[in-house]
């Protein structure tokens, strides 16, 4: 009577590594169906939950607002007069603003910094939030 | 001597390279890939200028406090009854369409940007739609 071992010997080549290669196959196919490739951001923010739903997001420019309360464009940390004044240039070209910014930012802030894109004349003011699950 | 049929019938295909492949591109999609599922909501907010007393529109004021709480007429309510209770104390209906009422969402110095989000959720599911975020000054 042969071993287990004697009958692993006895499979052609290769064969007895298909079962791994199904499966690395289809987590390959998992991680490439259900996952989403974003660019990893260079400032780093926890976005807020929220139950609503939404778009999902595309490039458009964004303004960050950091935990700390600083605000980025770009890589960039700003102040709130040349915040005003970036959005009164792109006001004319882009009416779609949307803000990034962590949840643990403190709400008077967040308000005050959204009011300011919506008096630039911005139509649609988007926050980037995470689906609540 | 062999025949041809012989010679290809020995060749066999090596799996080994397939397998580093496949292997790099897993480990690839299992370091970038991302199952966070970012959305952009919309918002609406104040402009900021003028009192909200000078809207035409009925408008209620509510101060969200932090926690799921909120503070309608100095009373502090779960954000989630802010509308009963509003149309309990009015004697009005929030989501009538003939004459929409729009709640001003207004933080305190301690409310985060995640309460407010928390506190329009709230509203929301509680079929309140007209809610603009305001400031302390608005």
């Amino acid at each position: 009577m042969k071993s287990p071992s004697q009958r692993d010997d006895d499979l052609p080549e290769g064969e007895n590594t298909l079962p791994l290669i199904n499966i690395v196959f289809l987590m390959l196919i998992f991680f490439m169906i259900t996952g989403r490739i974003i660019p990893s951001e260079e400032i780093d923010v926890t976005v807020p939950s929220s139950r609503q739903t939404g778009d999902i997001p595309e490039d458009r420019s964004t303004i960050t607002l950091a935990p700390d309360g600083g605000i980025y464009l770009g890589t960039s940390q700003i102040d709130m007069e040349t915040l005003k004044s970036y959005l009164d240039t792109v006001a004319e070209e882009e009416s779609e603003i949307t803000v990034r910014a962590d949840g643990s930012v403190s709400g008077p802030t967040a308000v005050a910094i959204l009011q300011m894109v919506r008096k630039s004349g911005h139509k649609k003011l988007r926050l980037l939030t995470r689906e609540e699950r | 001597m062999r025949t041809p049929r012989q010679q290809t019938s020995s060749v066999s295909i090596g799996l080994t390279p397939l397998i580093d492949v496949v292997f790099i591109l897993l480990i690839f999609f299992m370091l970038v890939t991302n199952f966070d599922g970012l959305r952009l909501i919309d918002l609406s907010v104040t402009s900021g200028k003028g009192k909200i007393s000078a809207v035409k529109q009925k408008s209620f004021s509510i101060e969200v406090v932090g926690n799921g709480q909120c503070r309608f007429a100095k009373n502090a309510v779960p954000c989630r009854d802010v509308r009963k209770t509003i149309e309990s104390a009015e004697n009005i209906s929030l989501i009538q369409t003939d004459k929409p009422v729009t709640l001003y969402l207004k933080p305190t110095e301690e409310t985060s940007l995640q309460d407010l989000l928390s506190a329009i959720d709230d509203l929301s599911a509680s079929g309140v739609r007209n809610v603009l975020l305001a400031g302390g000054k608005s």
